[in-house]
């Protein structure tokens, strides 16, 4: 059986009859302990449309108006019996789809996770589509098994697999995160996807002694069609000496170049109801944080130091405010920094209102910005929330000989009851690539389990 | 600003502060404190039994006070309990709900049966801590350290509520927890696992999906989201500015995608130049800062720049070349110069 059934108990059951979960949910019938499932499905649609592009002064050069079409599915479960071997299956599938305005009508997609994993006493096996952190410095999925066990205060993990692609080290036709670009994007720049030789293995040692200490060595390799792209040793450590202050260390060592490729130490301090801070060292040389299957990768070799500090107090009348600041150090050139001041303000204790307001700079070698944003959310009722978020950003230099870019986005979101929500927004810009562009957003969202984060939009 | 006034600041500030706990807008400290009670002709005091404590028949049952409660007192009672409780608009906060017996708890030689043991805020100064105990009150007992410490969630928990619950003493998910993440999920994704799926991950870190968390969520704008408002024209500043951050989720090549359907990266015939005039010529002169540039920052060049042995970069720096060895001081490599990627340049030397 499903648990945590809510108020509205009819609806979801009948939603939950409806689904490919079913399958699931018989078998969980049968089991000891029961079964849960997770399940999410979003729709979305939006719209872009771009003018007043920058070229010659004064032309308008209108952009077509693109409504990319996008379904996302996530389903998760757990506490399945194997036959011997009660409570010990899991497993989660996430996907999405998409119909754009020029890719024809299949549009693109990908599954993003399926997996299952097999988990008894110590040892846990996971089969699938799944990612892996422990020695990378990237996030990276893999079609593979992983595997590992915990006896007592020691861990071993070990995985293997192939690199997923066509998503992942894709060559010229991915998509690309945070523009509108995607919308426009021309389908016959893709390249054939070749996963030969894109495989990927590593493994990761841990010892744990409560709260007082962790620490874990890991391995991380990674092939590309060339050759070796990564070959890293990391080693991490943690401690929490007492209650309220957390410290840690992470380096990654580059074992093809013999370099030190990213390298972190970090303390907070939580000891106050009213302040938190944290303190944090990072340096990264990026030429080893490419793959080094790249030629470029011997082309740099400069590092970069930064030290940053944030800062959060909890002021009256519900007020939050959080100061964070970071200054880089750069091999043979000038220092850069940025600073952020945001006040978060929630009038009273019903939560009715969260209006956030926020100061950020940011100065490089040759350019910098100013920002300033003002938002607020404001809940109507139980089921219908309203958000108004805006920033103005300036430019120290002109970008296409725009100074600055201002950006207002209203959403407003109906939670029709708590399985189904839908939202509708509109976003508006004007920024140094487009004089006017706006986009619209509606959203449905269905859910079994309206308490999962997992395959939020 | 008279030394006073900071003192009296400083005090505003840190009652203010603790106010923030409050979850419900009834005055416990009045009621269990401040009433005058007990004496001649006074009613009777109040303890958090008055309220609380279930009917004859379910005396172990704790529960939350209704209505009735304010009756014998007040004569405006429906008026009181509502301004009293949480709205019904409000949401309440996660994790409250745990598996919990007062009875028992109540029962230890160490609580004595004191609410207040554990639940200091009910007196405190003006709300105090909060009502419900953090859970580092429930560690202090050492069957539930022990559990705490083994990883073992729900002897407590409802397990649907991990996948939502904050940390509060382990791994609290604040104080630039944003930043940190990434490496705490790298040394311990077991502990993370426990509550988060990896859709959860993705949903931010899939930069497979057609658009950016800030676009699909355009309402979350208490979230800590990186490509938020005009991302286009920020990204190269930003890359700029932490140079190496955008290719610890980004492959270099989906840089070079959406530069090649947009005209500025040599991939393309025809791409639109933009780099000022001199930046890779003119040996010598000011402007030629591309060198500069790429041993600072080598991943942004890679963003257009990365096409192997066909790269314009090989052109010059080529073994043989006008421009010189690109290495920087220093460089180490431990692959041979038979590998695709070195040979590139040095097989002419071979």
């Amino acid at each position: 059986m499903i648990r945590r059934l809510g108020s509205d108990r009819v609806l979801r059951r009948a939603l939950a009859k409806g689904t490919a979960v079913a399958c699931l949910m018989s078998a969980a019938a049968l089991a000891d302990v029961p079964t849960w499932v997770d399940a999410r499905a979003t729709l979305q649609a939006q719209a872009f449309q771009q003018a007043l592009l920058p070229g010659v002064p004064g032309v308008v050069a209108p952009m077509p108006l693109a409504l990319p079409f996008t379904t996302t599915g996530f389903l998760r479960f757990g506490g399945m019996d194997l036959p011997g071997a009660p409570d010990t299956l899991s497993g989660e599938v996430a996907a999405w789809g998409r119909v754009g305005p020029r890719d024809g009508l299949l549009g693109d997609g990908d599954v993003t996770t399926a997996w299952a994993q097999y988990r008894s006493g110590p040892w846990r096996v996971k089969l699938g589509r799944q990612v892996t952190w422990p020695g990378s410095a990237r996030y990276v999925r893999f079609d593979g098994v992983s595997g590992g066990a915990t006896f007592g205060r020691f861990d071993l993990d070990a995985y293997a697999g192939f690199v997923a692609l066509p998503r992942w080290s894709l060559p010229r036709g991915a998509w690309v995160l945070g523009s509108i670009g995607e919308a426009l994007e021309d389908p016959r720049l893709r390249e054939a996807q070749n996963r030969a030789g894109q495989f990927l293995l590593g493994a990761r040692a841990g010892v744990k002694f409560g709260q007082t200490f962790r620490g874990s060595l890991a391995f991380h390799e990674q092939h590309d069609d060339i050759g070796v792209a990564y070959r890293v040793v990391s080693a991490d450590v943690g401690s929490q000496p007492i209650s309220w202050m957390g410290l840690g260390a992470r380096a990654a060592f580059d074992v093809k170049s013999l370099g030190f490729s990213e390298a972190r130490v970090w303390a907070d301090v939580t000891g106050w109801r009213f302040a938190t801070a944290s303190v944090d060292y990072a340096y990264q040389s990026p030429s080893l944080l490419l793959p080094q299957t790249s030629i470029l990768a011997a082309f740099g070799g400069a590092s970069w130091h930064e030290l940053g500090a944030e800062l959060t107090v909890q002021l009256p009348w519900r007020m939050t405010l959080t100061g964070r600041g970071a200054g880089q150090l750069y091999d043979g050139d000038r220092p850069g920094g940025r600073g952020l001041a945001r006040v978060k303000w929630i009038p009273d204790v019903d939560e009715r209102w969260l209006v956030q307001a926020e100061v950020a700079r940011v100065m490089m070698a040759t350019q910098g910005y100013t920002q300033g944003r003002l938002g607020a959310r404001y809940r109507a009722t139980s089921t219908i929330t309203g958000a108004l978020d805006s920033a103005l950003y300036v430019y120290d230099a002109p970008i296409h000989g725009v100074s600055s870019s201002l950006t207002g986005i209203a959403s407003c979101e109906w939670a029709i009851t708590p399985w189904l929500r839908t939202m509708l927004s509109t976003t508006l810009m004007s920024t140094p690539y487009a004089a006017f562009e706006v986009q619209g957003l509606g959203r449905l969202v269905v859910e079994l389990e309206p308490n999962s984060t997992g395959g939020r939009p | 600003m008279t030394k006073r006034a900071v003192v009296l600041l400083a005090l505003a500030l840190l009652i203010s502060a603790c106010a923030r706990g409050l979850l419900t807008r009834f005055p416990h400290r009045q009621h269990l404190a401040e009433l005058e009670c007990g004496g001649p002709g006074q009613q009777a005091c109040l303890s958090c039994a008055s309220c609380h404590q279930g009917d004859e028949v379910k005396k172990d049952e704790w529960k939350q006070p209704q209505v009735t409660s304010c009756t014998s007192c007040h004569k405006d009672s429906n008026e009181v309990y509502a301004n009293s409780i949480r709205p019904a608009v409000a949401t309440m906060p996660l994790g409250k709900a745990i598996q919990f017996k007062h009875d028992p708890h109540l029962k230890l030689p160490s609580v004595k049966g004191q609410c207040v043991n554990c639940h200091a805020g009910a007196v405190g100064v003006a709300g105090g801590d909060p009502l419900f105990p953090p859970m580092s009150t429930c560690l202090s007992c050492h069957e539930h350290r022990k559990q705490f410490d083994e990883g073992v969630c729900t002897n407590c928990h409802k397990e649907a509520d991990l996948k939502t619950l904050v940390p509060s003493s382990f791994l609290r998910h604040d104080a630039a927890w944003t930043k940190r993440h990434g490496q705490e999920a790298r040394a311990n994704p077991v502990a993370c696992e426990t509550c988060h799926s990896q859709t959860t991950c993705d949903s931010c870190h899939d930069a497979t999906r057609p658009s950016s968390p800030a676009q699909r969520n355009p309402e979350a704008i208490d979230r800590e989201l990186v490509h938020r408002f005009d991302w286009l024209t920020r990204h190269a500043l930003e890359a700029d500015s932490q140079p190496g951050s955008c290719v610890t989720c980004h492959a270099n090549t989906e840089c070079d995608a959406c530069h090649v359907a947009r005209g500025v990266s040599p991939s393309r015939a025809g791409a639109e130049g933009i780099h000022p005039a001199q930046w890779a010529s003119g040996l010598g002169l000011a402007r030629n800062g591309h060198g500069l540039a790429a041993r600072r920052n080598i991943a942004s060049c890679a963003a257009c720049h990365d096409q192997g042995a066909a790269s314009n970069c090989v052109r010059c720096h080529k073994v043989g070349g006008t421009g010189g060895t690109p290495h920087p001081a220093g460089w180490r490599s431990t692959a041979p110069l038979s590998n695709a990627e070195c040979s590139a340049c040095h097989g002419g030397s071979l």
